[in-house]
C-alpha cells in the first residue's frame, strides 16, 4: 500500500529523530544537516517499504525530503502497488 | 599436485550455502556481500586501482603525502595486515575502496581497522557499508575487545554520524600533522565490542542485501 507524504514524513522525523517540520522542499543537507550514512539510511527505509534496492546513481541526486517521496511514489506505481 | 585440489568449491560472495555445506560453517559466520558492495580479498589484480585511488586522494589516506615507490605501495598493503579487502561496486562489479585491519594486539584485544574510498565513488554509501561489514566481521572472526580507528582533523567524512555512534574518542594528538598550510589533531576512536553488539542488528539491517535483512 502506498503511504502519503504525511505518513513517509512521520517516518522520517521519528527514524531520524529531527525536525518534524519536514515538507517536500526539505533539503537533506543544508536543512537537515544530514550526511551521507543518514542519508543512505533514508535510502534504506524507502528500499524496505518498496521492497527493492534503489539505483545507486540515484544516491548523488537527491536533494530533498520530495526528491525522495518522488522516487518511492514513482516506483510504487511503476509495480503496480496502491 | 593432487587433483583434489582442484575440487575445492569456487568462493563467491553471497554464496555462503555451498560454502558453508562444504566446509561446515556455522550460522552466523559473517557476511562479505552488502546491499551495495562486495567485500572481496584483496589480491594482485587491484593494485592498479588502488594506486589511481591513492593518487585521486592525493596520497593522504596512507601515505600521507608521500608517493611511494611501486614496491613500497605493494608491501604497505601487506605489511602488519591482518586482512584487507577490495570494496567492489555490486551493480557494476568494480572496485571502489579498500577496508583493512591491522596492526592487531591479540594479548590486548585490539585492533586498528580503516576505509579508504576512490573520491569518484563518494556520497554513495559504500564506505559506510564496508565499514559496518568489516566491524562485523573482525567481531565475529576474531575475540577483539575493541577496534581503533585513526583519522586526522582534516578528514571530513560522511560517515562522522555513524562514527558517533558506534566509536568513542580515546585519544587525540594535537596539532599533530601538518598539511594545507595548518597543522591538524590526530584523534583515535575505538569501537567496543559491547556497543556493536548493541548496535548490530540496526546497522547490518541496512547494511545486508534487502533478502538478508528482512
Amino acid at each position: 500500500m502506498m503511504i502519503s507524504f504525511e505518513d513517509f514524513s512521520g517516518l522520517i522525523v521519528r527514524e531520524l529523530e529531527t525536525d518534524p517540520q519536514i515538507t517536500p522542499d526539505t533539503k537533506l543537507v543544508e536543512d537537515l544537516e544530514l550526511e551521507s550514512f543518514e542519508i543512505i539510511h533514508l535510502v534504506v527505509i524507502v528500499e524496505d517499504l518498496l521492497g527493492e534496492q534503489l539505483p545507486d546513481e540515484l544516491i548523488p541526486t537527491l536533494s530533498t525530503i520530495g526528491d525522495l517521496y518522488h522516487h518511492y511514489e514513482a516506483r510504487i506505481s511503476d509495480i503496480g502497488v496502491s | 599436485m593432487s587433483d583434489d585440489l582442484h575440487d575445492v568449491p569456487t568462493f563467491v560472495a553471497g554464496g555462503r550455502p555451498s560454502f558453508q555445506s562444504a566446509y561446515g560453517l556455522v550460522d552466523g559466520s559473517p557476511p562479505l556481500q552488502g546491499r551495495r558492495v562486495s567485500l572481496v580479498s584483496l589480491t594482485p589484480k587491484y593494485y592498479e586501482f588502488l594506486w589511481s585511488m591513492e593518487e585521486a586522494l592525493g596520497f593522504r589516506f596512507r601515505f600521507r603525502g608521500t608517493t611511494p615507490s611501486p614496491d613500497a605501495f605493494v608491501s604497505s598493503l601487506w605489511d602488519k595486515q591482518l586482512a584487507a579487502f577490495v570494496l567492489i561496486r555490486r551493480d557494476r562489479s568494480m572496485p571502489v575502496g579498500l577496508v583493512s585491519v591491522y596492526q592487531e594486539d591479540a594479548r590486548n584485544g585490539t585492533a586498528f581497522v580503516a576505509v579508504g574510498q576512490h573520491p569518484e565513488a563518494a556520497g554513495r554509501g559504500y564506505g559506510a557499508e564496508g565499514l559496518i561489514l568489516l566491524v562485523n566481521y573482525c567481531f565475529s572472526v576474531w575475540n577483539f575487545r575493541k577496534l581503533y580507528a585513526e583519522t586526522n582533523e582534516y578528514n571530513i567524512s560522511g560517515v562522522s554520524k555513524l562514527r558517533e555512534r558506534l566509536f568513542v574518542e580515546e585519544g587525540r594528538f594535537g596539532s599533530h600533522e601538518f598539511y594545507a598550510g595548518r597543522w591538524w589533531d590526530k584523534i583515535i576512536f575505538a569501537a567496543y565490542k559491547e556497543r556493536w553488539n548493541e548496535l548490530r542488528s540496526s546497522l547490518l539491517r541496512g547494511a545486508l542485501p534487502l533478502e538478508a535483512s528482512r
